[in-house]
C-alpha cells in the first residue's frame, strides 16, 4: 500500500467518523428539539388519564368555603408588587424523577432531564441513536432488583405521566431511550413507591400493644374476641321520626 | 352503662389569605364569612353548653393558618369593617322588606345575627377568637388539635422527609404558641395518609390521627374491629377511622340532612338578586358577591325557591338531631354485639359545613350534643378521651388513603393541578440544600431563609390544588402557588449570591407573615 493509499484510507476513515459524529449530533439535536425550544408551558395539559372530572359530596361542601362571588380581574386594584411578574422556570437544571402513588391503580411521575444527559445517552447508543424512542420503563419492585413490567412510549416533550399499575405492590420507573434492538439507556431513575391496597388484608394476625405517653409496649392480654365482619361499614338505620315527605330526610 | 362512644370532630381551616397590598380583597371574605357564619355560631353553641353544664365533649381541629389569620390585627380590623357593612345592609333590608312579611322576618333574623356577631367578636371575645376556643378547651368542652402548617397534603410533598417534618413541627410549635401546651392529636389534611407518616407524627409528640374508613379496613394486618376502634401504627401513635354512615348523613346534600327542603338555600343570595345600588357598601366596586343574606329555602330540585321559614327549619333540625342520636344508639348496639370494647364512632366534618354551608348546622350540633349527654348508652368524647380509657390497641399499619373523591389523591393530583408538583418538589429540595449549607447563618441570611421557608409552606397548601380542579377559583390558586414559589426561589437566589435585598425582604415579611416564630432550622 502506497503512502497515498494510506492517506486516502485515513482521510476516508476520518470523513466517516466526522460524518457519523455529524449525524449523531443532528439526531441528537432533533431528539432534543422539544426540550431545547419547545418545552411545554408549566400549565400544559398532561396525558389524558390524569384528568379528574368529578367530585364527591365532600368536595362540593369544601368548594363552598371558597365561594364568595366574582369580581372581574381588572377590577382588583393593584397595589405595589401585588403579584410576581416573572414566570416559574421551565427547568431546574437537574436530573430528577419523583414517583407518587395516586391511587391503588395509578402512579404519577414527573421528571427533568438535563440536555447534556440526553446528548451523552445518544452518543452512547452510537448508530442505534437514529431510531431510539423515549420510554417510561416500569419496574415491579425496586431497581435493580425489580422486574421490568413494561416500556411505555412517551409523547415527545412529556415531563410527567400517569402509569396504570396493580394495587398493593412496590413500583419504580426509569425514563430512558430504547433502541430497536432493545438496548435501553436510562436517563433518570425514580424513587420506589407502594400502590395502596384495594381490599382488606389477608394477614389476620393479631397483636396488641398498650399505648402510653412514652410510646407503646406489647400487651400481654390474650384476645379471644370476635372479628367484626370485614364489610361492616353500614348498619340498619332507623327511619327518622316525623319524616312525612317523599325523600328519606325531607 | 356506656355501650359506645361518639367522637364528633370539627376541622376548621382556611388557607392564608391576607392581602395588605389591597384595601378590599375578595378572597379575604372567605375568612369573614366563616367567622360570621361558622366560628362565632360554634362559639355560641359552646357557650350554651357551658352555661347549661351539659357534659359535652368533641374534638376541634384549628389549622395554623386559620389561627394566624384570627390573630392578625389587619384582618381583625377588616373583619370589623366587613361586619359594620353587613349590619348596615341588614338594617336597610329590614326597612325594605317590611311590606313582605315572609322576607321581613328573615331580614330581622339577619339583623339580629350580625348585630350579635359584632357583640360577640368585639365585646365578649375582644376580637380574640383563638383565645375564645382556648377558653372552652380549658373548661373541658373541646379538645383542640392541629393539622399541617399550611394544610399541605403530606404524601404529596415529595421524597424528602425534612419537608414533611417541617409542616408537622411548625404546626406543633404554632399550637404551643396559641394554647400553651402540646397538641395530642393531628388532623391529616384531607385525611391523606401514607405509611411512614406515623413515625414523623410520633417524633413530634402526637398521639393520634384520623384516616378515612378504608385506611383502617384495608390496614395490615386486618383490624379485628374494622373502623370502630383505633389501631397502633407507630411508636405511641394511634389511627382512628371515619365512620361512613355518619359521614353520609351530614356531608351529603342528596342523601343527608343538609338537603332538607325546609333548610335555607345556600346559593340564592340577595347579592345576586338586588340592584347593585341597594347592596352598598357590602358589594365591591365591581362585580357581584354573596352577602350572606339569603331569604329562600331549598324548596326542592327547582329554581323556584320559596321563602325561608326559620320555625319550620328548626322543627327539621330537631327531627334530624333526634334521628342522628337514635341511629348512633342502634349502630352502637349492633356493633357491641361483636366487640368486646365500646365501639368508637368517629364523625369528622369540616367546621365550615356548620353554619356556612348548612345554615342550621350549629343548631343541629347543639341539639345532638345535648341529646347525647342525655343518652346513658352513648358518650360524646374526644379521641384523646377514648385512647386514655382504652389504651390496649391492636397493632397494624393503615392503608394509604384520603377522604376525597374515590378515596385517594385524585382531587389534588390530576391534569388540572399536577404541574405544581415538579416546582414544589424542586424548590423544596433547593431550599433544603441551602439551609444545610448555612446551619448557623447570620441575621440577614437567617431571615431570608426563614422567609423562603414561609413562602414554600404557603405554596404547599392543599387548597390551591383543590381550587385548580374547580373553575371558579382556579385563577387565584394558580397565582398564589406561583407567587409564593417565585418569592421562595428569589430569596434562594439572593442567599446563594450573598445579595439579600433588605427592603424586599422586609416587604415580604410584612405581607406573608404567618408563623412569626418560624426558624429555617426546622429543616435541619
Amino acid at each position: 500500500m502506497s503512502l497515498t493509499d494510506v492517506v486516502s484510507a485515513g482521510r476516508g476513515a476520518l470523513e466517516l467518523i466526522v460524518s457519523c459524529a455529524q449525524e449523531i449530533f443532528r439526531r441528537a439535536q432533533a431528539s432534543l428539539e422539544p426540550f431545547l425550544h419547545g418545552i411545554p408551558p408549566v400549565d400544559a395539559p398532561a396525558p389524558p388519564v390524569g384528568r379528574s372530572t368529578s367530585q364527591g359530596p365532600h368536595e362540593a361542601v369544601e368548594a363552598t368555603k371558597f365561594f364568595a362571588g366574582s369580581i372581574p380581574a381588572s377590577a382588583a386594584p393593584a397595589g405595589p408588587q401585588a403579584t410576581e411578574t416573572a414566570s416559574l422556570p421551565r427547568a431546574y437544571g437537574m436530573n430528577r424523577a419523583v414517583l407518587t402513588a395516586r391511587d391503588p391503580c395509578c402512579l404519577f411521575v414527573w421528571w427533568e432531564i438535563m440536555p447534556v444527559t440526553r446528548v451523552e445517552a445518544l452518543r452512547s447508543l452510537g448508530s442505534e441513536a437514529e431510531h431510539v424512542a423515549e420510554v417510561l420503563r416500569l419496574h415491579r419492585g425496586v431497581h435493580p432488583n425489580g422486574r421490568v413490567v413494561a416500556d411505555l412510549p412517551l409523547t415527545p416533550g412529556a415531563e410527567r405521566w400517569y402509569v396504570e399499575v396493580e394495587p398493593d405492590d412496590t413500583w419504580s420507573v426509569e425514563v430512558g431511550l430504547r433502541a430497536p434492538s432493545g438496548r435501553f439507556v436510562c436517563l433518570v431513575r425514580s424513587n420506589a413507591v407502594a400502590s395502596p391496597p384495594a381490599q382488606a388484608s389477608d394477614d389476620t394476625s393479631v397483636r396488641w400493644v398498650t399505648m402510653g405517653r412514652q410510646g407503646s409496649a406489647p400487651a400481654s392480654a390474650e384476645w379471644s374476641g370476635q372479628w367484626l365482619a370485614s364489610d361492616t361499614t353500614t348498619f340498619p338505620s332507623p327511619a327518622p321520626s316525623g319524616s312525612s315527605d317523599a325523600l328519606p330526610f325531607r | 352503662m356506656i355501650q359506645g362512644r361518639i367522637a364528633l370532630l370539627l376541622h376548621a381551616h382556611l388557607p392564608f389569605v391576607r392581602h395588605p397590598e389591597h384595601d378590599d380583597f375578595l378572597e379575604e371574605r372567605w375568612l369573614f364569612e366563616a367567622i360570621t357564619e361558622s366560628y362565632l355560631p360554634l362559639l355560641e353553641v359552646l357557650d350554651g353548653l357551658d352555661r347549661d353544664r351539659v357534659p359535652a365533649r368533641f374534638t376541634l381541629s384549628l389549622s395554623p393558618t386559620l389561627l394566624g389569620m384570627l390573630a392578625d390585627r389587619l384582618l381583625r380590623s377588616r373583619y370589623l369593617r366587613h361586619l359594620d357593612h353587613l349590619v348596615e345592609l341588614a338594617e336597610k333590608e329590614e326597612r325594605r322588606t317590611r311590606p313582605e312579611p315572609a322576607f321581613h322576618r328573615c331580614a330581622e333574623m339577619y339583623l339580629r345575627r350580625f348585630t350579635r356577631a359584632r357583640t360577640l367578636f368585639l365585646d365578649e371575645w375582644q376580637q380574640d377568637l383563638a383565645g375564645a376556643f382556648r377558653t372552652y378547651q380549658e373548661r373541658g368542652l373541646v379538645e383542640i388539635i392541629t393539622t399541617s402548617a399550611t394544610h399541605a397534603i403530606l404524601p404529596l410533598l415529595g421524597t424528602s422527609g425534612a419537608l414533611v417534618r417541617a409542616q408537622i413541627e411548625v404546626a406543633a410549635a404554632e399550637y404551643r404558641r396559641f394554647f400553651g401546651r402540646s397538641a395530642e392529636g393531628f388532623w391529616l389534611p384531607e385525611c391523606a395518609y401514607a405509611p411512614g407518616l406515623e413515625t414523623e407524627l410520633a417524633r413530634a409528640g402526637f398521639r393520634y390521627f384520623v384516616v378515612d374508613t378504608h385506611g383502617l379496613t384495608h390496614a395490615t394486618p386486618r383490624p379485628v374491629y374494622g373502623a370502630y376502634a383505633p389501631i397502633a401504627c407507630g411508636p405511641g401513635v394511634a389511627a382512628y377511622a371515619r365512620d361512613p354512615d355518619t359521614s353520609k348523613q351530614v356531608w351529603s346534600a342528596d342523601e343527608g340532612y343538609p338537603g332538607d327542603f325546609w333548610y335555607r338555600d345556600f346559593y340564592r343570595d340577595i347579592g345576586f338578586d338586588l340592584p347593585e345600588e341597594q347592596l352598598r357598601p357590602v358589594l365591591p366596586p365591581s362585580g357581584r358577591i354573596h352577602t350572606g343574606i339569603k331569604y329562600h329555602r331549598i324548596t326542592g330540585k327547582t329554581d323556584a325557591k320559596e321563602p325561608y321559614d326559620p320555625d319550620r327549619a328548626r322543627e327539621r333540625v330537631e327531627v334530624h338531631a333526634a334521628h342522628f342520636v337514635a341511629s348512633r344508639r342502634t349502630q352502637v348496639e349492633w356493633l357491641a354485639r361483636t366487640m368486646d370494647r365500646p365501639p368508637v364512632v368517629v364523625c369528622p366534618y369540616d367546621a365550615e359545613l356548620f353554619g356556612h354551608w348548612w345554615f342550621e348546622g350549629p343548631q343541629w350540633l347543639d341539639l345532638v350534643l345535648r341529646q347525647l349527654a342525655a343518652t346513658p348508652e352513648l358518650e360524646a368524647c374526644t379521641l384523646g378521651d377514648d385512647l386514655e380509657r382504652h389504651p390496649v390497641v391492636q397493632q397494624a399499619t393503615p392503608a394509604a388513603s384520603t377522604w376525597g373523591w374515590k378515596g385517594h389523591q385524585e382531587v389534588w393530583l390530576a391534569s388540572q393541578n399536577d404541574w405544581v408538583y415538579p416546582h414544589l418538589h424542586a424548590t423544596g429540595e433547593r431550599l433544603l440544600t441551602l439551609c444545610r449549607r448555612y446551619p448557623g447563618a447570620n441575621d440577614r441570611t437567617r431571615r431570608a431563609l426563614t422567609q423562603a421557608l414561609r413562602e414554600l409552606l404557603l405554596a404547599q397548601a392543599s387548597d390551591w390544588a383543590f381550587m385548580m380542579s374547580r373553575e371558579t377559583t382556579a385563577e387565584y390558586a394558580v397565582r398564589r402557588t406561583t407567587d409564593n414559589l417565585l418569592r421562595c426561589q428569589r430569596l434562594c437566589d439572593e442567599v446563594e449570591r450573598n445579595a439579600v435585598d433588605d427592603h424586599a425582604l422586609a416587604v415580604l415579611e410584612d405581607r406573608d407573615n404567618p408563623f412569626p416564630a418560624l426558624d429555617y432550622r426546622v429543616l435541619l
